[in-house]
């Protein structure tokens, strides 16, 4: 009866109803937006960490990181053999990599020096994708190195220019070697490149006298959800190396990624309460127009809790009316965003990439979110009729019938 | 005449027109609370990343920063000093003087960066002595040697230990000191914490022997929002012998971070203003619905269709200003009590930030330019939508109305 009285309340005053459900439509929209947008940059960001900067998993003697010394090292093909048994690995990448120094006859500038074995790098972290100018590496660039376009700029190289690299070897000796540079790339994360450099594997490893070991295992899985069970399967594999995935590896990315996250719940609070406070508006107003039939309801013996339930159930009605209609259009837009993405570089310029972010963010929307908006908004709405309804029963039946 | 109709019309309905104000005070709380709490942020990140070492502003010798050997270093004399602290707008200055070293216990040598301070000013600037977690601060005329957690660990150094430090003075002379650690300090950021060493900035310069010389000075605004300008106030000052850098200079990276998260807070705010206009939109029409009647009457009767679209402007702007001005009034104390007790960063993202050295918190700030934005923003909405009830009444059907 009283969903009955409530349904046929709503399609009385067509308009009022639709700014409702348009305003609760439109709110959903905003949430699955929001939510939408951040979970794009932070995706960006971390597709960016992980298939350009440090991969999914990263493999290393338990001390290497503390000091870089040629000798924490693994041996290289069995690990690599031990590591494709493990199902979900889309690629690995083996590198010996020791801190030194790059010098030309101005200046000098500490690196990281990685030797690679380009194939595998490039299936790794789409290396050759970053070249700008000159070539990638292939196994027949021997004695020659690619640099950064920011290390290049900072030190005047170009490509062909002649470069020294100096490092200790296994027997802390040090020595040096002549090279060419080959190509300048320049990845998503500029600041991180000019302390990387990379020659052949097999170059550096016979200057710094180790053979057929490795210091650095990059490892790309299938599927970004297999992180922690592919991390702990390896470990226990490879009791003797240690095992960290891109969150250890990459605490930065971490930090920006779950800020986003904070910043959109703090967003979506304060859209919600927009929202909130036009749903209390309107629902006051609608109330407070109709007083003098609600007024005449309660002269003729509607109790105040019917009442109550009465205008709670028009703002059900309209709720889940809005939402889904919210949601598909917040979906239709997401959708064509998604494809097509939003162009940051007009509001931040090339800032973005240098910080690491694509300059096109491709919303996208996570599934478990459009449930978690849906029963936001609902509750949000909910909530927002509360105070209409209250205001219902503080209304005088006698005074309301003569207005 | 017309306001004074305007007014009594708004006071013949209280409840709608204080449900109308109180659309557009909400929607002024909201922008004011958001863009207050977006600028908070990044406030928030600045100070903590200036705080980690670089501080606002620093002066450096001609040259320094692009070449950064003992020998672009900075005379300090009496007077400069003194007549930085005279610029106004700066808060304390501190001297630094920093050098690559080599860092030697036992049987390992690590590379550092040694920087040599003078401990009480220091820690005015950059809070110094809330990083130390073992041993003690040095005090006015301390000696001793201060290092980095990270850098400590990877030696396998206590307080306690000695550690001679290795590098190349001022004239290219061998620099070597023996110094007891007396204190360890933990930097947020994980690239600090793996390379500072400090000493005091006598014991440094005798080490690098550079005289009176430092490599920079940093200098803390009284007004931390306007460090652009101080910088370049002690640029134009001192052109002739020195270069200041402000923070931005130093990392633009962070520079290039918050711009980015600023577009997409645009974007943001853009939603807000698009919900806010439909929330007053739809007190409008409500308004129309309630008062169609009315208005055909008074058309019926004779009013022009203009004078009558002109009231409902006056009365719209009304409504306007009172809503603003009780927004403004709400919004203060709220975006007062925010950056007094700012949100606290939640769940796994405090431990990401603690991690980092950060304070896991979202402040708001109090700042006149966004009450006064934000406010603009709301009223030009709230007038623009004003136009809807003009445009209404010029094509309304006078019959139909009176008969609904």
């Amino acid at each position: 009866m009283l969903i009955y009285l409530s349904w046929r309340n709503i399609w009385r005053n067509k308009v009022r109803s639709a700014v409702i459900m348009s305003s609760i439509a439109l709110g959903m929209v905003a949430g699955v937006f929001i939510i939408s947008l951040y979970f794009g940059m932070g995706n960006s960001r971390l597709k960016i960490a992980i298939e350009h900067e440090v991969s999914h998993i990263q493999i290393h003697h338990p001390d290497f990181k503390s000091d870089y010394r040629p000798g924490f090292s693994f041996p290289a093909t069995e690990t690599e053999e031990t590591i494709r048994k493990i199902p979900g690995i889309k690629s690995v990448s083996l590198r010996s990599v020791t801190s030194g120094m790059i010098a030309n006859a101005g200046s000098a500038s500490g690196v990281m020096i990685h030797g690679i074995n380009p194939d595998a790098e490039n299936d790794t972290r789409a290396m050759a994708s970053f070249v700008k100018s000159g070539r990638y590496l292939d196994t027949s660039a021997a004695g020659q190195v690619l640099v950064s376009t920011r290390l290049a700029e900072k030190m005047n190289l170009r490509t062909g220019s002649r470069v020294v690299l100096t490092f200790t070897d296994l027997q802390e000796n040090i020595v040096s070697g002549a090279f060419r540079v080959r190509g300048l790339y320049q990845s998503e994360n500029a600041p991180l490149d000019e302390l990387n450099i990379f020659i052949l594997k097999n170059e550096l490893d016979a200057q710094l006298g180790i053979t057929e070991q490795a210091h650095e295992a990059a490892i790309l899985l299938e599927n970004d959800s297999q992180l922690d069970a592919t991390a702990s399967a390896l470990q226990a594999a490879l009791p003797r190396c240690k095992v960290e995935t891109w969150k250890q590896l990459s605490p930065e990315t971490d930090l920006v990624i779950s800020s986003l996250d904070s910043y959109s719940m703090i967003f979506i609070v304060i859209i919600l309460m927009a929202l909130s406070f036009g749903i209390v508006n309107a629902m006051l107003m609608a109330v407070l127009e109709r007083a003098r039939e609600i007024g005449m309801l309660m002269a003729i013996g509607t109790s105040k809790l019917r009442l109550f339930t009465m205008i709670l159930l028009e703002t059900i009605f309209l709720t889940v009316a809005g939402a889904p209609v919210g949601l598909f259009t917040g979906w239709l837009i997401i959708l064509w965003l998604g494809k097509h993405g939003i162009d940051f570089s007009d509001m931040a310029g090339e800032t973005m990439s240098r910080f690491g972010y694509a300059q096109i963010i491709y919303p996208e929307l996570p599934f478990h979110s459009v449930v978690y908006t849906m029963i936001l908004v609902m509750f949000t709405a909910l909530v927002s009729a509360i105070v209409p309804a209250m205001r219902v029963l503080r209304l005088k039946p006698a005074e309301a019938i003569r207005r | 005449m017309l306001f004074t109709l305007a007014w009594r019309n708004l006071w013949r309905n209280k409840n709608r027109t204080f449900i109308t104000m109180a659309s557009i005070s909400s929607a002024v709380l909201l922008s004011v609370t958001l863009v207050s709490l977006q600028r908070g942020i990044f406030d928030n990140l600045i100070r903590n990343v200036v705080s980690f070492y670089t501080g606002y502003v620093q002066i450096h010798g001609k040259g320094y920063w692009k070449d950064q050997t003992l020998e672009n270093c900075l005379p300090l004399t009496d007077s400069l000093l003194q007549s930085v602290l005279a610029t106004p707008g700066v808060a304390s200055v501190t001297p630094r003087l920093e050098a690559f070293s080599l860092a030697s216990f036992g049987e390992t040598t690590k590379g550092c960066m040694v920087v040599g301070i003078d401990p009480e000013a220091e820690n005015r600037i950059t809070h110094l002595k809330d990083k130390l977690i073992s041993g003690e601060y040095p005090g006015k005329d301390g000696s001793g040697l201060m290092v980095a957690e990270g850098l400590a660990n990877s030696m396998g150094v206590r307080t306690g230990d000695t550690l001679v430090l290795l590098g190349q003075s001022m004239y290219g002379s061998t620099a070597a000191g023996k110094f007891a650690i007396t204190g360890i300090l933990r930097f947020g950021s994980p690239d600090l914490n793996r390379r500072l060493v400090y000493l005091d900035i006598g014991t440094a310069r005798l080490m690098f022997d550079t005289g009176e010389r430092v490599t920079s000075l940093v200098v803390s605004p009284t007004d931390e929002t306007r460090f652009r300008l101080l910088a370049s106030t002690l640029q134009t000052t001192f052109q002739e012998n020195a270069d200041v850098m402000t923070w931005e200079d130093k990392m633009p990276d962070i520079v290039q971070h918050i711009e980015t998260d600023t577009a997409s807070m645009y974007i943001i705010s853009g939603v807000l203003y698009l919900l806010i206009s439909f929330g007053i939109f739809s007190t409008l029409l409500m308004m129309l619905a309630e008062r169609r009647r009315e208005f055909g009457m008074l058309v019926a009767l004779g009013m022009k269709r203009g004078l009558l679209a002109r009231l409902a402007v006056v009365e719209s702007v009304l409504v306007a200003f009172l809503g603003a001005i009780a927004g403004v009034l709400i919004s203060f104390p709220v975006v007062w009590y925010l950056e007094k007790n700012p949100i606290k960063a939640w769940g796994a993202l405090r431990e990401t930030f603690e991690q980092f050295g950060f304070e896991a918190i979202f402040p708001t700030v109090v700042q006149a330019d966004i009450f006064i934005s934000q406010t603009a923003i709301v009223l030009t909405l709230a007038l623009v939508l004003a136009v809807y009830p003009a445009w209404h009444i010029m094509r309304l059907n006078t019959v139909q109305a009176i008969r609904s």
